[in-house]
């Protein structure tokens, strides 16, 4: 629970912190693109792709922290799909056989159909998350931090004083 | 004032001043956009590059040479404290100069190189999960595999309990068994292997021509899906030592026992030479040997990963006595007791591990000396063979057997007696009727002059 509480808040403050709405964006990219990749798989060794993966957001000045729980999001989500990877895989075999010839991509694990499974479902979902954060961030930026930041300007103005413990949380919890 | 200080009651109490703007105010200062790379993020990893690239020299490889000497140590082998190695992981390198190794506790040298210097692909390595070593070169190599005092052959015997006497055992025959035990061996780890894995699928994308097939495996930390992987590429890591190019110089070999095939200098070049090979991976092996007592010795090896090829083994100056060895011909020419030498070319050929071949020989200077016990029909030969006073004789002789044990399975001697001896006969009693008859011309020119232009004329004619 507290993982999930410290996931959500990651998520949300991305959205609230001073990164541009395109770090953001790519941190989401990234993050799960990299979830959903094997990186260093104890019984194989290190999985380049991932791990140039991982080098490229460190490079790249996307927002580390929206990297960072979009791929705590994807390797939990990825456990959770573990069986529809492998029907996926299964049915991409012809990719895996092609990934087995390419060093790089066999080494990453991507002739296997678990592992190739689990990287289509990234595919997929890596620019779905990148453009709903995006999307998110802006109207968030846009509408609701400055609903919120209003209410807490009349909170603090001593306007409104109804739940103000619950308008404090709601900031905190945002980053505002 | 930020959104987020705090605001006085009192101030919020009173109603809004609208007072013009302070001229002097500076205003905020616009945000700087981000840039596209995070600087913080390359130094970090460049100084982490910088850190490992210092710790390679001064940690991991002191700890590699000290590996290597301990897998040494493990085989009973040792370095010579002259012998200096170097190991550069960040190049791939390997260097030794003045290698020489020695057993465990003795001080006669097993094998010596005055250089060696192997380069390892690094990139290759890495992807393919294979140690590629892209050119390794020994120079001045030296082995010395004579037997100790008691009889033992260094590296090969293990060791015994005290007094035993390894002299009695026969080394060759002792190599043979090895080798068996070790195709035994491999026999059974590819049984194992196949009942391990499923056939290869016949659907889906058929690999490109020239490349390895492909198979699938059952991975261990996920059962339910399957890896596809090239045929003979091991799930295990760098678990395979491949040479891309080997050049080794020899100085010397010794034989256990010695003996005329004892080398005593040559060359050796190979390409793609490992012990399990990858399919579509040729080996070859081409060299130059000058032995002790047999001559010169050319081979040339080519083996193919479905377990077929091909070694030609070409030595003009080969002595029978030891083709006729009880251990390669058997009972089938030890009786003739062959002396002579061979100008042979011995094209063997393999499939799995049974050996095919029938080498052609012309042999010179043959003489047979057949024992007591060899029978009448030995001594026949004998008398017809010895009488050609070592005339030039064409000798097919059958190779057989398997990989690591050939035998000859046709001596050849009745192809030697119906053909062979027929034709060298005939040529020197053609050569004996040339020299005569040239004997009878010269006395024939030194009387008439006149004759002499007539053969002469005779001689332009046929060429002779």
């Amino acid at each position: 629970m507290f993982l999930i509480y410290k996931l959500l808040r990651g998520m949300v403050r991305a959205i609230f912190s001073e990164a541009a709405p395109w770090q953001v964006t790519i941190g989401a990219f990234l993050g799960t693109a990299l979830g959903f990749l094997a990186i260093w798989p104890l019984a194989w060794g290190p999985a380049p792709l991932g791990i140039g993966l991982l080098l490229i957001a460190l490079v790249v000045n996307c927002h580390l922290g929206s990297v960072f729980a979009f791929m705590l999001v994807g390797k939990l989500v990825s456990l959770a799909l573990m069986g529809p990877a492998v029907a996926l895989g299964t049915w991409a075999e012809p990719l895996a056989q092609w990934c087995a010839q390419q060093p790089v991509l066999f080494q990453s694990r991507l002739s296997n159909t678990g592992y190739l499974g689990l990287a289509l479902i990234g595919a997929c979902l890596a620019p779905l998350n990148a453009i709903l954060m995006l999307r998110l961030t802006l109207w968030v930026r846009s509408t609701l931090a400055e609903r919120i930041k209003a209410h807490r300007k009349l909170m603090k103005a001593g306007k409104l004083a109804d739940k103000k413990w619950l308008m404090q949380a709601l900031c905190w919890f945002f980053g505002i | 004032m930020s959104d987020l200080d705090p605001v006085p009651p009192t101030a919020a109490a009173e109603p809004p001043n609208p007072a013009p703007a302070d001229p002097v105010a500076v205003p905020d200062k616009p945000k700087k956009k981000p840039g596209v790379i995070r600087w913080g993020g390359v130094i970090t990893i460049l100084v982490l590059v910088a850190l490992v690239v210092l710790a390679i020299p001064l940690g991991l490889e002191p700890w590699l040479v000290k590996k290597v000497k301990d897998v040494l140590r493990s085989q009973g082998l040792e370095l010579a404290p002259q012998t200096t190695l170097g190991i550069s992981l960040f190049g791939g390198r390997l260097h030794a100069e003045q290698l020489e190794l020695h057993e465990v506790g003795k001080s006669a040298s097993v094998a010596y190189a005055v250089r060696l210097d192997a380069d390892v692909a690094m990139w290759e390595t890495l992807v393919s999960g294979d140690i590629v070593i892209a050119e390794l070169t020994l120079e001045g190599l030296s082995g010395n595999l004579r037997r100790g005092p008691r009889g033992e052959v260094p590296v090969v015997t293990p060791p015994a309990e005290p007094g035993h006497d390894w002299s009695q055992v026969d080394w060759m025959t002792y190599a043979k068994k090895g080798l068996e035990k070790l195709k035994e061996r491999r026999d059974t780890e590819q049984e194992k292997q196949a009942d391990k894995q499923p056939a290869p699928s016949a659907t889906g994308v058929q690999p490109t021509p020239g490349t390895p097939p492909l198979v699938q495996d059952a991975p261990d930390d996920w059962p339910k899906s399957k890896t596809w992987r090239q045929a003979q590429r091991d799930e295990k890591r760098w678990s395979r030592v491949v040479v891309r190019h080997l050049l080794v110089s020899f100085a010397k070999v010794s034989l256990p026992d010695e003996s005329p095939l004892d080398v005593t200098g040559g060359k050796l070049e190979g390409r793609n030479v490992a012990l399990r090979q990858d399919a579509g991976e040729g080996m070859t092996l081409v060299g130059e040997l000058t032995t002790l007592g047999a001559g010169p010795l050319a081979l040339d090896l080519a083996r193919n990963p479905d377990e077929t090829g091909h070694l030609i083994i070409k030595a003009p100056t080969f002595p029978l006595a030891l083709l006729a060895d009880q251990r390669i011909a058997g009972d089938s020419l030890a009786p003739y007791g062959p002396t002579g030498s061979a100008d042979l070319v011995l094209p063997l050929t393999w499939k799995d591990w049974d050996l095919a071949g029938t080498m052609t020989a012309t042999v010179t200077g043959l003489k047979l000396t057949p024992t007591a016990a060899a029978g009448g029909e030995a001594q026949k030969v004998a008398t017809y063979v010895n009488a050609l006073k070592g005339q030039p004789i064409t000798w097919p002789v059958t190779f057989g057997g398997v990989l690591y044990a050939p035998t000859i399975t046709d001596s050849g001697v009745d192809e030697v007696l119906k053909g062979g001896v027929k034709d060298a006969a005939v040529n020197y009693a053609k050569d004996k009727a040339g020299a005569e008859a040239d004997k009878q011309l010269k006395k024939l020119e030194d009387k008439n002059p006149a004759a002499k232009q007539a053969t002469d004329g005779l001689k332009n004619l046929f060429g002779k």
